[in-house]
């Protein structure tokens, strides 16, 4: 199952052959992690890119079954537009919204036990914060103060470059650089220990 | 193991990504591109998940309403006020959320900009340097937040505040923190 292409996932569950079920969970597994980056990067909250994860893959079983995926070969497509679509709504609503209603929850309990497990297959836990810390405090004070900027202050590479006299583009490479050299610190450190 | 991207997406677009830099078409252009793509997928997320938890990260300094909000939300908050010139030995457990060092004895009524560095102690390195500090008027004290996942950081530290007035005046403070973690 692990092998097989999206788009034959995507026929055996639109035709209900046998292997549907595990058709059904290898699409949740797939696209969970996926999910859950295009919440993460929306929402900018762990908790609500989760809940985008069961959300779209309730939304994505419910259209594979009915039929409603027009091009197996493009089902990714399906589930961008399900996601830009239940982001909007998410916004919309300006408040942490439950992923399904009690009434939903009853029809369909089976499609959630596997978005939640979909959720849980997301398994992306991020840097110990100690080490995160200790690898930024590694760069130099420049690079440093690009990061902070960038990620703390929410300063565009505009602004910044204005406040610290270099160009926009000068502060693209040295983010850019800064979080190579962040992310090689955390692998080290990971393998270390 | 994702199977490799013939046309994998290059870190500095990943991080314009992730620093929200990037315009409407190639953001849209690169979200197709890594809903389809597992491996180019697994890239962000090593990208986001440096990205994201510094975004969650307390800054080193605190607005009163960021140090407000700290407190609705019900964080353990403990604070330590500090005179300047005055050596500070805190001792920081897991029983606290955030330590905040309060380094007071400034005047800040008329203060137009503040700027910040902390050195290692003994070796002078600089450690942070803010040029443009938040600070807490009313208060006239700049909120240092300090956290048990600072205990890999160099525990001695000394604090240099520079408040410049609106009057052209320049004064300065320097603190000297001795951090304990238990």
């Amino acid at each position: 199952m692990h092998a097989e292409p999206d788009a034959q996932l995507v026929r055996w569950v639109a035709a209900d052959a046998a292997e549907r079920r595990a058709a059904e969970a290898e699409l949740c597994r797939r696209f969970a992690p996926r999910i859950r980056l295009y919440g993460l990067r929306h929402l900018r909250d762990e908790e609500r890119a989760r809940d985008l994860v069961q959300i779209v893959s309730c939304a994505l079983l419910q259209a594979l079954r009915a039929g409603r995926i027009d091009d197996p070969e493009r089902v990714d497509r399906y589930v961008l537009g399900t996601c830009r679509n239940s982001v909007r709504r998410l916004r919309a609503a300006d408040a942490r919204v439950r992923p399904v209603d009690d009434e939903e929850l009853e029809v369909i309990a089976d499609d959630l036990a596997l978005a939640q497990t979909a959720t849980a297959a997301t398994g992306e836990e991020g840097p110990p914060m100690s080490a995160l810390f200790r690898c930024l405090d590694g760069l130099d004070l420049r690079a440093k103060k690009i990061v902070h900027l960038t990620f703390q202050v929410e300063r565009s590479a505009e602004q910044i470059a204005a406040e610290l006299a270099l160009t926009a583009g000068n502060v693209r490479v040295l983010r850019h650089r800064a979080l190579r050299a962040l992310r090689r610190c955390l692998d080290e450190r990971a393998r270390a220990s | 193991m994702s199977p490799p991207c013939p046309t994998p997406v290059a870190w500095e677009t990943l991080v314009a990504y992730w620093a929200a830099d990037l315009d409407a078409g190639e953001q849209d252009a690169l979200e197709a591109h890594l809903m389809a793509c597992p491996s180019c997928s697994a890239e962000s997320g090593r990208v986001a998940a440096v990205t994201e938890p510094l975004r969650r990260a307390l800054p080193p300094l605190l607005a009163p309403g960021q140090l407000a909000q700290l407190r609705s939300k019900g964080l353990r908050i403990r604070e330590n006020p500090i005179a300047p010139g005055e050596v500070s030995r805190p001792r920081i457990g897991t029983d606290v959320d955030v330590f905040l060092h309060r380094l007071g004895g400034l005047e800040l009524a008329r203060a137009q900009r503040v700027s910040f560095e902390m050195r290692e102690e003994g070796t002078d390195r600089v450690m942070i340097a803010i040029d443009d500090a938040p600070f807490d008027r009313a208060g006239n004290a700049l909120l240092l937040a300090c956290h048990a996942h600072y205990a890999e950081l160099p525990h001695d530290v000394i604090v240099d505040v520079r408040s410049h007035g609106d009057d052209g005046r320049e004064s300065r403070a320097t603190y000297t923190i001795h951090h304990v973690f238990v």
